[in-house]
């Protein structure tokens, strides 16, 4: 017969059993229960912080949130990608539940949802924390005691690079910190097939196409790929994060480290991931408000400046630009010995009797840091190249002096400094003996007479350009034209690097006359060369073809070669430029002539004035433009 | 701890698309200098697709070097350094300075204090330590050891 005491201590006993036996990890159901009912009552799931470690945006019809990471892996309720309440109390029941063992319990898979959820719910009441060794192994692994955002600037020549790229580096805090090439680059990219071709690729990469994947390899890979393969320049940017701010951001790493998202080149790209990496270390920043429709690597450089979270900022030349740097400091008869070194079918010239010990060792050194350049230019083994690059480095080494090269200057203007990537314009013109008022609109990003300080020289890129014109007179809008893509890289030649320079470009555009419109899809290509005959002055010629669909043609189409030169000017406070293209068109189709200048005066960083003018002759008839416009970049 | 930390730089840089092509059997220093297409190729593929390749990782599994030497792992270390970065390491020995040498130093344990000499030594014996033009990295790597033992004041850091 038991008494009403025995049996309350049975049920105590019993609860201690359940609490202590059973523990770790097994929480009482009453607990979890009250647990459960604090997240609803404190609506824990519209707390900010839920947000950016879900991912969850706001959905752009109705009041919900879905997540953008699409790897069903990356929730624990089953409708945890639209659902940040579920997923939450999903979350909570995982970090609260005894199972599964090691490494893949919640805690373990999901260690920044944990220390949150720890701290929000003090968990430490009711469950121990757990020992997940693969997690624990990978941290001290990599020891991160400081966070670098790595900037390689833009690179022409791939679509997917024109507006740069950005990546962290994650630096030890033991002695490797002071050799960053062995820290480790924290990288989110498309996980491309390395077969595809580049038109696939751009198609896939603008709508979504591929798995975007983060990455980890040590930085020296990534210095090569940028810095050597490519050509491009790394700015660095040392971030001023504390220790419990790198926890996180490693915890959330972590997190999504197998994940996979739809990688998109305008929004959901390399530089934006990197964003919500940085917002789940610093919390009460927002760095992706800016950034929902388009996400430019330099814009989100210039995000990250703007919240105060850097400290310091370092300029990585590339190796062709230190090339061209060495040659600029060489003498014109030097740099002829290079060439002729540099020619590898021809027997190594005995310079020694004519030139100073230092002018050797400059000239060996330099070429061969050209022969490595036309090395990873065409990427072939070629004996004599090989031999003549080991013959340089050979007899540089028996000079024992310093070359005393001037180190390469950073640029006057990083490129966060440079003008805002939108752009609208408003002004006033005459076409055809009437006058008009302009709007223009551009969300992106360059063209060859903004102010280039910050972007890549002689690059332009122009995405959705629009150009509008309202005739007072007549009351008539016209839509110039809109151009859904505009690119064009002109890189001068010399004696040493010899690119091509190219143009490509479709849209929409009025080939009529203001009131008598004919609306046409364009596209058009070309390539050709450029040359820089003095300072600050490009000139290139190319030449393509132009093709026009439109139902007001004869034919409904007209397509023929074009050839066209191209003057650039820089100086001081602004650029112009002048170019000349003709067409000739099939079938039946008169031939096209178009001058054009453009001239632009930088008033500061983000307003300019530009002035045109355009000469055409279409359709065997001649008309003119002139006009001036006020220029706002954001 | 510095081993371990050292097995994971190793075993991340394994693991990379571009390495896969280089590692020679059994180990993985097996690249040549001045490589060409078989080093490169992957790299510029890599660049025109800014994409990342099949066994490219995140976790890093440790013991994945596949080298059975009996060197010590923080010669590993430096042994994989060498073999990505050849060409930029043999510039830096000819001409008596370099990021690339000086991180070589590093990982060869060599203090700041003594990396003046090692760069002195090492510009010297330039054509002993990469004594060809197809030399390889084991090649290099042991011709600098050697070189290194017969250096009064760098003799303390090959073991």
């Amino acid at each position: 017969m038991y008494s009403p005491l025995q049996s309350m201590m049975r049920f105590a006993l019993v609860l201690v059993f359940v609490l202590v036996v059973a523990a770790p990890g097994a929480a009482s159901g009453a607990d979890a229960t009250s647990l459960r009912e604090i997240v609803r009552q404190k609506q824990l799931w519209t707390a900010r912080y839920w947000r950016v470690l879900g991912h969850y945006r706001p959905d752009r019809l109705g009041a919900g949130y879905t997540s953008e990471i699409d790897d069903p892996a990356f929730f624990l309720a089953a409708d945890g990608k639209g659902n940040p309440a579920a997923e939450l109390q999903a979350t909570l029941d995982a970090m609260l539940s005894p199972l599964p063992e090691g490494d893949r319990h919640a805690q373990c898979r999901f260690p920044a949802r944990y220390q949150w959820l720890r701290e929000q719910l003090d968990l430490d009441r009711l469950v121990a924390a757990r020992d997940c060794p693969e997690y624990g192994t990978w941290r001290t692994t990599i020891n991160a005691g400081s966070v670098t955002l790595v900037f390689p600037a833009a690179y022409m020549n791939a679509p997917s690079s024109m507006f740069g790229h950005t990546l962290l580096r994650i630096d030890p805090a033991d002695s490797r910190k002071d050799t960053p090439l062995t820290s480790y680059a924290l990288n989110y990219a498309a996980n491309a097939l390395p077969d595809m071709n580049g038109l696939v690729y751009s198609y896939k990469g603008l709508f979504g196409g591929f798995p975007g994947e983060f990455s980890i390899v040590p930085y020296y890979e990534k210095i090569a790929q940028y810095n050597d393969m490519e050509s491009r320049d790394v700015w660095e940017y040392t971030l001023n994060l504390t220790p419990a701010e790198i926890d996180r951001l490693m915890a959330h790493t972590w997190e999504l480290r197998d994940m996979q998202s739809d990688y998109f080149f305008f929004d959901e790209n390399c530089s934006y991931m990197l964003l919500t990496v940085l917002e789940a270390a610093r919390d009460d920043v927002s760095l992706l408000e800016a950034f929902a429709v388009k996400a430019i690597p330099a814009d989100t450089v210039r995000a990250v400046h703007d919240q105060g979270m850097i400290a310091d900022r370092r300029f990585r030349a590339s190796s062709a630009s230190r090339l061209m740097s060495q040659l600029g400091q060489m003498t014109q008869a030097d740099r002829a010995q290079v060439l002729r070194l540099g020619d590898v079918n021809a027997p190594a010239a005995d310079i020694e009797s004519q030139h100073t010990p230092l002018q050797r060792a400059r000239i060996y050194e330099t070429t061969y840091d050209y022969l490595r350049y036309l090395a990873s230019r065409d990427g072939e083994r070629v004996p004599q190249r090989v031999r003549r690059s080991y013959e340089m480095l050979a007899a540089r080494s028996r000079l024992a002096l310093d070359s005393e090269w001037q180190p390469l200057p950073t640029p006057r203007v990083a490129p966060e400094e440079g003008h805002g990537t939108s752009r609208i314009g408003i002004g006033a013109g005459r076409a055809f003996d009437d006058g008009y008022l302009s709007f223009q609109y551009r969300p992106a990003f360059h063209d060859l007479v903004d102010d280039p300080a910050g972007f890549a020289p002689g690059s332009q890129i122009n995405f959705f350009a629009l150009d509008a014109r309202y005739f007072p007179d007549g009351r008539n809008l016209e839509l110039a034209s809109f151009r859904l893509i505009d690119i064009v890289s002109l890189s001068p030649r010399d004696a040493f690097f010899r690119p091509w320079s190219w143009q490509t470009e479709t849209g929409v555009l009025n080939i009529g006359r203001p009131d008598d419109r004919m609306y046409a899809w364009n596209g058009s290509a070309s390539g050709g060369v450029s040359y820089r005959p003095g300072r600050g002055i490009t000139v290139s010629a190319l030449a393509g073809g132009v093709l026009d669909v439109s139902g007001e043609l004869e034919r409904d189409y007209r397509v023929g070669p074009s050839v066209e030169m191209i003057g650039l000017l820089r100086f001081r406070g602004g650029s112009s430029k002048l170019s000349i293209k003709a067409v000739e068109y099939f079938p039946d189709t008169p031939d096209e002539y178009r001058l054009q200048y453009e001239q632009a005066h930088y008033l500061d960083r983000d307003h300019a004035i530009r002035f045109g003018f355009t000469h055409h002759r279409r359709f065997r008839q001649s008309d003119r433009d002139i006009r001036i416009n006020l220029h706002r970049y954001f | 701890m510095k081993k371990a930390l050292i097995a994971g730089l190793i075993a991340s840089g394994l693991s990379g698309g571009a390495m896969a092509q280089q590692t020679g059997p059994g180990c993985g220093v097996g690249a040549m200098i001045f490589e060409g297409q078989s080093g490169t190729a992957p790299h510029v593929l890599a660049a025109t697709t800014n994409g990342t390749f099949g066994n490219q990782t995140f976790g890093m599994t440790s013991g994945t070097l596949g080298c059975d030497t009996g060197t010590t792992i923080t010669v590993a270390a430096a042994d994989q350094f060498l073999n990505d970065n050849m060409e930029k390491v043999a510039r830096a020995m000819a001409t008596g300075s370099g990021e690339s040498l000086d991180t070589l130093a590093s990982l060869l344990g060599v203090s700041a204090h003594d990396k003046g000499t090692f760069f002195t030594v090492t510009q010297n014996k330039f054509e002993t330590i990469f004594g060809h033009d197809s030399a390889t990295a084991v090649e290099v790597l042991t011709q600098l050891k050697s070189v290194m033992q017969q250096d009064e004041i760098l003799a303390k850091y090959v073991g």
